[in-house]
């Protein structure tokens, strides 16, 4: 009886482990940085950055056959792509579970409908599209695209233009930006000791949380319709700060703030900080 | 001041360039002409859409010593070669026609809400029906994207968030119909029909292919 038991367990066990198929490929590629196009509906798609002129991809697929998987692109050459077959209606073959290393320099394109996507060091550019499966995107980005339907958005690491949207998805924004543009419909942005040179953060319902200092020089605008702005400041600033709302209450530990459009000087006020909302509430605290 | 002079400061007054007595005239004029408005709105929408471009582009590298060297290389013996034209697939490029269509009906209906429907029918006692005749309700955009084969899911989505902007959108219509000189109200109105583009915007690629 103890071994029949062990035979059923060791074959629930294998049931799945034989399910999956390990993915392994490469390719070289041209010096100085690739674009690279990455399909993969469902499972997930890690992206890092390396110094090789080389493009190897390691994980597993569930699902599928041998050829759902596919590397596409010549040997030394600069455009590839990469990913799940789908099929005619519309469903992946599989689901893989992938990690593509791509020269640093690289452009990189990733669709997925409910993969993680999570990308490291990939400095060129990224363009991130996904339905519901979360992002997160760390390290040196030179331009960084993100756009996902209910999914939720991380962003870190340093970019020099960066631009983020969400319908429900809830964004959470560290690092840095020379150019940053962030918007959601009903899914709340927080904005963590993050510095841009330039932001504009925008939502329709969801709430704006910003929390941090205001660095000198720097513009910023956050505007929502009936979502909150919660401004959490490091002590001190130097920020010119204009609140417009048409129905929202203001709240301020910074002194009063007029609410029509009136301007309120902190510090020397060198930073433009402009918010927006129709009835919305607004909170100017210290942080 | 006329249309035409207004017209011809609307680039300067979106970029808030004018000097405070011609921000005075534009903004009565504005809220007298709703097709002037209409004309406002677009370069409003012009000037948001064109600060989300990068404001440079590095190349991804320096070209120039690869140009240079095939310069210096003996001319290769011409070849004349047939390139035959990328086979796109049927649900691509119906994708991308329903794309367009959608884009241009987000478009359409910015014009013609950001003309102030109310407005519109005060001014020249139009029925409500009249006012908007090609405006793309959500239910329409809603039925086009369905027909584009997109999950149900990703449709609660959009249909969720839609409602969500309608409401906005709505509210935001009624007090500038209160306050038609209202710049701000006027500025948030054409950031909300923006997130209404962008997100049917984003839908439709749920269904785009590499």
């Amino acid at each position: 009886m103890r071994v029949l038991a062990a035979v059923c367990l060791a074959l629930l066990l294998a049931a799945p482990l034989a399910a999956q198929t390990p993915i392994r490929r490469g390719i070289a590629t041209a010096p100085g940085g690739v674009s690279l196009r990455i399909l993969n509906l469902e499972g997930s798609v890690r992206v890092v950055g390396w110094d090789r002129d080389s493009i190897a991809v390691t994980g597993t697929m569930e699902g599928g056959t041998a050829r759902s998987f596919y590397l596409a692109g010549s040997p030394g050459g600069r455009g590839f792509k990469l990913g799940v077959e789908v099929g005619a209606d519309g469903r992946p073959e599989g689901a893989a579970r992938i990690e593509v290393r791509v020269p640093f320099r690289s452009s990189v394109w990733v669709k997925s409908n409910g993969a993680v996507i999570e990308a490291d060091d990939v400095r060129g550019g990224l363009d991130l599209y996904s339905v519901s499966g979360p992002v997160r995107v760390t390290g040196r980005i030179a331009q960084l695209s993100v756009e996902s339907m209910d999914g939720p958005v991380e962003i870190g690491g340093a970019s020099t233009w960066l631009r983020v949207k969400t319908a429900d998805g809830r964004i959470l924004l560290r690092g840095t930006a020379d150019d940053a543009a962030v918007s959601s419909v009903s899914g709340s942005i927080v904005v963590d000791d993050a510095r841009y040179s330039r932001a504009r953060i925008e939502s329709v319902t969801g709430g704006v949380e910003f929390r941090g200092s205001v660095p000198r020089g720097v513009d910023y605008s956050f505007e929502t319709h009936s979502g909150s702005v919660t401004l959490r400041l490091a002590p001190d600033p130097d920020a010119t700060v204009t609140v417009t709302t048409f129905g929202g209450d203001v709240r301020s530990e910074f002194g009063p703030v007029p609410s029509s459009g009136g301007s309120v000087r902190l510090g020397d006020g060198d930073a433009t900080v402009t918010i927006r909302t129709f009835r919305g509430p607004v909170v100017l605290a210290r942080r | 001041m006329t249309c035409a002079e207004v017209r011809e400061r609307l680039d300067a007054w979106a970029a808030g360039e004018l000097d405070p007595q011609e921000r005075g005239q534009v903004a009565d004029h504005l809220a007298d002409c709703v097709e002037c408005r209409a004309e406002a709105a677009a370069w409003m929408l012009l000037r948001d859409r064109t600060a989300d471009l990068p404001r440079s582009i590095e190349p991804p590298r320096d070209l120039w010593p690869d140009i240079d060297r095939a310069l210096d290389e003996p001319a290769a013996p011409v070849l004349v070669r047939t390139i035959r034209a990328p086979r796109l697939r049927v649900p691509a490029l119906a994708a991308a026609a329903v794309a367009l269509i959608l884009a241009t009906a987000a478009v359409t209906t910015f014009f013609l809400r950001t003309s102030d429907t109310a407005m519109a029918r005060k001014l020249k006692g139009m029925e409500p029906a009249a006012a908007e005749p090609a405006a793309l309700s959500s239910e329409e955009l809603l039925r086009a994207l369905d027909a584009q084969g997109l999950p149900p899911e990703t449709m609660a989505v959009v249909q969720r968030n839609l409602a969500v902007i309608d409401v906005a959108i709505a509210e935001l219509e009624d007090a500038l119909a209160e306050d038609p000189g209202n710049e701000e109200l006027a500025r948030m109105l054409v950031s909300t029909h923006r997130k209404r583009a962008d997100l049917i915007e984003g839908a439709t690629r749920a269904r785009e292919e590499s």
